[in-house]
């Protein structure tokens, strides 16, 4: 059964307006959506074998902007790189700032109760106003996410979406914060990983990536988010007619 | 493993110097406001005076010859008053003058203290010692000028090889053994009472700690600059890990918004 989350409420009024103002969409900033798709490009063009390519993405610590970098990287493998079968697993059970945020309503279920084998399939929920984006939210459950994520039900849930879409973009807690991001290596075919320009520490990136590395993982990459906008980003604002 | 890229070009120094210009440029203002008040009002005002020295080799008619020995004699001259045992005879003979007596400020003068009041020049084309002295007292500093002179009066350089007894032990090194030739030392000019304070030279001080406090700040900018790991921008974050950038995402703002900027 599905059940209200309180602590969402606390966070919506702070936090996750800021989210949803930042989600890609077509009144965002030109500069910013071509981010995006070069972003896009870049993944698309990292080989792989299977048809469909799964990605964590994560941060080294709270903060770095990994919740908005996932959204908006499905948002844009979705609706603007092509027509694409994107699927946002928001799997930070502990501080979801993304079901929050792209939920309509406040009583939901998802990743969690499936885990918990309160369900029997992953819901899977899908709202028009982000395209053809399909998001399975974090769920109501938040005691012992690591216990949850490490139950043999997550395998078996990522097998079958693989089978199904194109891309599927798993958004998980900070790596130096707790170790739910480091359970998904084995069934992932990489991690990317978020840094802010300006408050990322060089160092700490580095040893997420280690921690990565140590559980054999395979980092595909860092973005660099909050980049301050330099002369070519503003040239490009208004290059010729593709500005809008 | 692509190895990382360490290497520290102009680029990156230019790159972290720039944003923090306006820092250099209020703490150097800031420093040199302050360097320029202190030495307007906290500083106090000096006296210097002047005393002449000739020395000549007692001939009467003075060759350009005799002139250029006695002109390199006068650096001797001056290592002489520089010495320790010259600043015990200068404090003697300054603790004998009535100004010094009746001034119980200065019972503690040393002879590093007098010495340290001195200063030396010499004359490019004629063999002349310039010996200043400068105090915030302008009697002392007459007074400390006027022992030099009294003191001169003994202070015989050079003597005869004949008076030299070479069976004698060997003597502590001094200026009777630096010159080789009879030289004499006249006053050539006494010293007078300084009366108008030396110019303070304010704009000197100010434009030297402008610049000093500029490069202070730049080298501290530069020093925090390559101790600071903070990601900044893109070449920051490829130099300090060995993975790909896959992407640099702007700062999220609504066209709307940017267009309402504009």
């Amino acid at each position: 059964m599905a059940k209200r989350i309180s602590v969402f409420n606390r966070k919506k009024i702070n936090d996750d307006k800021i989210l949803l103002d930042c989600l890609l969409n077509d009144e965002s900033s030109f500069a910013v959506r071509e981010a995006y798709l070069k972003l896009c490009t870049n993944i698309m063009y990292i080989p792989s074998e299977k048809k469909c390519k799964t990605i964590v993405v994560t941060s080294a610590i709270p903060g770095e902007g990994k919740d908005l970098l996932s959204a908006n990287l499905a948002l844009t493998l979705a609706n603007y790189a092509g027509n694409n079968k994107v699927l946002l697993i928001d799997s930070d059970l502990r501080c979801s700032e993304i079901s929050a945020t792209l939920s309509d309503n406040e009583i939901y279920r998802g990743l969690s109760e499936y885990l918990a084998g309160d369900d029997e399939e992953v819901y899977v929920s899908k709202n028009s106003k982000y395209g053809s984006l399909e998001v399975v939210l974090s769920g109501a459950h938040s005691s012992n996410p690591a216990a949850l994520l490490s139950s043999k039900r997550l395998p078996e849930a990522i097998r079958r979406f693989e089978e199904a879409y194109d891309y599927i973009i798993i958004n998980v807690p900070p790596i130096e914060a707790v170790t739910d991001a480091l359970l998904y290596s084995p069934i992932v075919d990489g991690y990317i990983i978020s840094t802010k320009a300006n408050y990322s520490n060089i160092n700490r990136v580095s040893d997420a990536i280690d921690s990565i590395r140590d559980v054999n993982g395979k980092v595909l990459g860092v973005v660099l988010t909050s980049a301050k906008s330099n002369r070519s980003n503003c040239e490009s604002c208004s290059y010729g007619n593709y500005k809008k | 493993m692509e190895e990382k890229n360490n290497e520290f070009s102009i680029r990156d120094l230019i790159g972290m110097i720039l944003p923090k210009l306006w820092i250099v440029a209020i703490v150097s203002v800031l420093v040199s406001v302050a360097v320029g008040i202190y030495s307007s009002f906290f500083v106090k005002d000096t006296y210097s005076t002047t005393v002449q020295f000739y020395v000549h080799f007692g001939s009467s008619e003075a060759n350009t010859i005799e002139i250029d020995k006695a002109r390199q004699l006068v650096p001797v001259y001056i290592s002489a008053y520089k010495s320790k045992s010259f600043g015990d005879d200068l404090l003697v003979e300054v603790n004998k003058s009535s100004y010094v007596k009746d001034n119980p400020s200065y019972k503690n003068l040393t002879a590093s203290s007098l010495l340290s009041m001195l200063s030396f020049a010499q004359d490019d084309k004629v063999p002349i010692m310039y010996i200043t002295v400068t105090s915030t007292d302008n009697n002392l500093a007459l007074t400390v000028a006027d022992a030099l002179t009294s003191l001169s009066y003994d202070f015989k350089i050079g003597e005869d090889d004949s008076s030299v007894d070479e069976t004698q032990p060997e003597k502590e090194l001094s200026i009777h053994t630096l010159v080789p030739h009879k030289a004499e030392f006249q006053i050539y000019q006494r010293a007078s009472l300084p009366e108008i304070p030396n110019e303070k030279n304010v704009e000197k001080s100010v434009v030297v700690s402008f610049f000093a406090a500029a490069v202070v700040t730049l080298a501290c900018i530069v020093v925090y600059a390559l101790l600071d790991v903070t990601i900044r921008d893109r070449r920051k974050l490829e130099s300090g890990v060995d993975v790909p950038v896959l992407g640099v995402i702007p700062k999220h703002i609504n066209a709307k918004n940017e267009e309402g900027k504009n």
